[in-house]
């Protein structure tokens, strides 16, 4: 079964007419993008900055109005998701932000930040909610003394694995992470990812995953699709696209990671 | 809450204000239960008694009203109008300021350009406006000084609402299937609450100064009710015959504003976060030393020995680096890994004595360049020092680049604070400087500001301005974590080869094994504020002994290698 389908997807951002300022040309952030994912499966989505992957990202969750082509998510058309409000769209699609401590509100506990979701959209009742966000931090590896923190209080890796948890909790099967360990040390990094790993396994989750970084894509990929310029310029399995890239953007790419050898 | 009034406490200003205004609002508050003379009973035969006639302690008026009863009933009314100004002003002005502020676009522009109509009206005259369309009267002086500051509160508030549109825990907050409504009222309102009451805090003084104004112009409270603008007016008919009548209720207003302005500015430094915790005040240019430790022998480059720096806190002092040595020799590149919180960003800044001070202070050991012991060396050496013959680079070149001024210009002004150049002659080195660094068009670039480069470009400003005055050393903090991989990688190749041809010394600092195997000589593994392992980098990296290092190696990204599986977690070995 198809999880995500999007067909020539185009977003131009207008261009600016300033009275004073400098105009702007338009900018086209996305010149036909088309992808689909199994579910169950992860499409990575690598690119360097700027070249309209975090775009996107931000369409297949309603954040940016695409200008023009289609998103569907497990078979239903973004667009009627979106007008059904926000809590269709929550439902069927979860984001993770990259700068984890920053898309958790500042002055809220980690208990409040896990009811909204459960209560908007998972629609938990207040009196089932405490249980269910106790099984939400168990299952991203948190303790539920935990719960009563700021996000101040904890480390990235930490405030990463909560924001995880908040996208699990409204129950989502597709969840979009934009660059999630971009933000972390590299051993937080390999934590992380195999949480994630096996949150995919258990709850038979399907991830686009968004980063730079080539060898996190190869880690946790079962396809993935190299962007440039607002197009997607190669896809494959991990191992075929990195070992034998064709296109040059590619090569390039694969060639400034650093090695252990040679 | 209880932090915040300790906080608030601490500061002796505002505590001071705190127990004036404690001690007027409790007279105020109490004024109907004291045995005060009726305040508006007129004796033509006692008009001008002076203070301290028994009786009237504070004399009488030109009317021969008593002026203690009437000073504690004017105050109670000038605190009470005051007051509510401030809180109407502060409800309107805050929720003009969120709704624009949040919500952007037409509304916004709508909403503000309202405001700047009110703004373009000095404030008395606003103020003049509105009572000559309502008619004089303290509740119309009340109703004027509140549009009068409404501006102030609007613009104030939208500004900080509008900083936090565009932050992701609003996204994430629409994600999580809030309204808009539900999001400005939970997410956005808590936020942005202590701009308002520091606003509040801080006008509450001003806006009762504007209401006894008024009252003083004969536009507020009308006779026969006293409140202390309109007995400064009365007292002003007298001033040459009595001026007690005059003095009395203007000192009040004095002590009244004044104070409260003591609270607002203490309130203000005690909400500020970044004023939490640490002692306020700047720190030195230079980290504070321990006094009494020993000199330093002269090295060949750089030699550090058992360096312990230390941070003070409210708890006590914590070690953020203990005992760390370690040397560079001229031309050699010496790496520096860790996870965060291991100390190298620490030992990289004490080096020069950058670490900011308090809470920084360096506890123990030697740092030696050369000839000179940086931990004995003043201030003024150290400025000399640093920039011209240690220049670091560090993570994020947008955040050391002055935003404002154009990046020729800051690399001229790195040249010329140490060696007096004129101006052609340094604008020719810049572009010798964008040249050896590989900028694009290097005649024409020095004009560009910060924002309109690249990440990588802006790096490459930032390793010219560290070439600048031909450094011995360079620190470099991380300097490629922030780019992307091929920018990365072009960036390491660019300060590998100006290592080999300007014979530089590199300490270079990272938490990438990877990017440390393609650049350094030799490599040092922090864990902990100690150097746990330290050997050629190769010959390190082929065969870790350390579990940090195993531990970093087995997180590095490496093509070829699903690393999901066999990364073990790195022991922690925390104080």
């Amino acid at each position: 079964m198809t999880a995500v389908e999007v067909r020539d997807l185009v977003k131009t951002y207008p261009a600016r007419r300033a009275l004073f300022a400098r105009a702007r040309p338009p900018v086209a952030a996305l010149k036909g993008v088309s992808l689909t994912v199994e579910a169950g499966t992860t499409l990575g989505i690598v690119g360097e900055s700027g070249c309209g992957k975090s775009t996107l990202a931000r369409c297949l969750v309603g954040l940016v109005r695409p200008t023009s082509g289609t998103i569907r998510i497990e078979g239903r058309p973004l667009a009627d998701l979106a007008a059904a409000g926000p809590r269709a769209l929550g439902r069927a699609v979860q984001y993770v932000f990259q700068d984890p401590v920053s898309s958790l509100n500042p002055r809220k506990t980690i208990r409040q930040a896990l009811a909204a979701p459960l209560r908007f959209l998972a629609g938990v009742a207040p009196a089932a909610r405490e249980a269910r966000s106790r099984e939400l931090m168990q299952a991203v590896g948190m303790e539920a003394e935990h719960l009563d923190r700021f996000p101040h209080e904890f480390s990235g890796g930490q405030a990463q694995r909560i924001a995880i948890a908040r996208a699990l909790a409204a129950g989502a099967r597709v969840i979009v992470l934009d660059e999630p360990v971009s933000a972390l040390d590299l051993t937080v990094q390999a934590q992380v990812l195999r949480l994630l790993a096996d949150l995919k396994a258990r709850h038979g989750l399907t991830y686009l995953f968004i980063s730079h970084d080539l060898a996190v894509v190869e880690a946790v990929a079962d396809r993935v699709a190299v962007m440039s310029g607002g197009e997607i310029v190669e896809e494959g399995a991990p191992a075929e696209v990195f070992a034998a890239p064709t296109h040059p953007y590619t090569q390039r790419l694969v060639a400034a990671v650093p090695r252990m050898t040679g | 809450m209880r932090a915040l009034a300790a906080r608030l406490l601490e500061n002796r200003l505002a505590a001071g204000g705190l127990a004036v205004m404690a001690v007027v609002g409790a007279v105020a508050l109490a004024a109907p239960l004291l045995p005060l003379a009726d305040p508006n009973a007129t004796a033509p035969a006692a008009r001008l008694l002076p203070p301290f006639t028994p009786g009237a302690w504070l004399g009488t008026d030109a009317l021969g009203r008593d002026l203690l009863a009437r000073l504690v009933w004017g105050t109670r009314v000038s605190l009470a109008v005051g007051l509510a100004a401030a809180l109407l002003a502060a409800l309107v002005g805050s929720a003009i300021g969120l709704a624009a502020g949040f919500l952007g676009g037409r509304t916004e522009t709508i909403l503000m350009r309202v405001i700047d109509v009110l703004m373009a009206f000095p404030y008395l005259l606003l103020a003049l406006a509105v009572v000559a369309a309502l008619g004089p009267g303290l509740l119309n002086a009340l109703y004027a000084v509140v549009v009068a500051n409404i501006p102030f509160f609007a613009r104030t508030v939208r500004g900080a609402a509008a900083a936090l549109r565009g932050r992701d825990f609003v996204e994430a907050a629409r994600l999580s299937g809030m309204g808009e409504t539900r999001i400005l009222l939970t997410e956005v309102l808590p936020n942005v609450m202590p701009v308002i009451v520091i606003t509040a805090s801080t006008t509450v003084g001003w806006m009762i100064l504007e209401t006894a104004g008024l009252s003083f112009l004969g536009l507020g409270s009308q006779p026969p009710q006293a409140d202390l603008g309109a007995m400064l007016g009365e007292g002003r008919k007298v001033l040459i015959t009595a001026p007690a009548v005059a003095a009395v209720p203007g000192l009040v207003v004095f002590l009244i504003v004044m104070s409260l302005n003591l609270i607002g500015d203490g309130l203000r430094d005690a909400l500020d976060p970044r004023l939490r915790g640490g002692t306020p005040g700047r720190p030195g240019a230079a980290t504070r030393v321990a006094p009494g430790l020993a000199p330093a022998a002269p090295a060949e480059g750089l030699a550090v020995r058992d360096l312990t720096v230390a941070f003070a806190r409210p708890e006590g002092a914590a070690d953020a680096v203990r005992g760390v040595s370690l040397a560079v020799a001229p031309g050699e590149c010496l790496g520096l890994v860790g996870e965060s919180g291991s100390g190298k960003s620490v030992t990289a800044h004490a080096v020069t004595r950058l670490v900011a001070s308090p809470p920084g202070l360096i506890r123990g050991g030697t740092i030696a360049f050369r000839d000179d012991d940086l931990l004995a060396l003043p201030p003024e050496g150290l400025r000399r020092l640093r920039g011209r013959r240690i220049a670091y680079v560090f993570q994020d070149p947008l955040t050391t680049l002055h935003p404002l001024m154009r990046v020729g210009d800051q690399v001229a002004e790195a040249i010329r604070v140490h060696r007096v150049l004129p101006a052609r002659a340094a604008r020719t080195r810049t572009r010798d400087l964008f040249a050896a660094v590989m900028l694009p068009e290097p005649e024409t670039i020095g004009l560009a500001y910060p924002h309109e480069l690249s990440g990588g470009q802006r790096q490459r400003v930032a390793i010219a301005m560290a070439l600048a005055n031909d450094p011995d050393l360079i620190v470099a903090d991380e300097p490629t974590t922030a780019l992307d991989v091929t920018v990365q990688a072009e960036i390491l190749d660019l300060l590998d080869r100006l290592r080999r041809e300007r014979h530089l010394a590199i300490l270079f600092i990272s938490h990438d094994v990877g990017v440390v195997r393609r650049i350094c000589d030799r490599v040092a593994v922090m864990q902990g504020g100690r150097i746990v392992e330290e050997g050629e980098t190769r010959a390190l990296l082929a065969a870790p002994r350390h579990p940090v290092t195993r531990g970093l190696i087995a997180a590095m990204p490496v093509l070829g290698r699903r690393r999901s599986a066999e990364p073990r977690p790195v022991p922690e070995a925390r104080p």
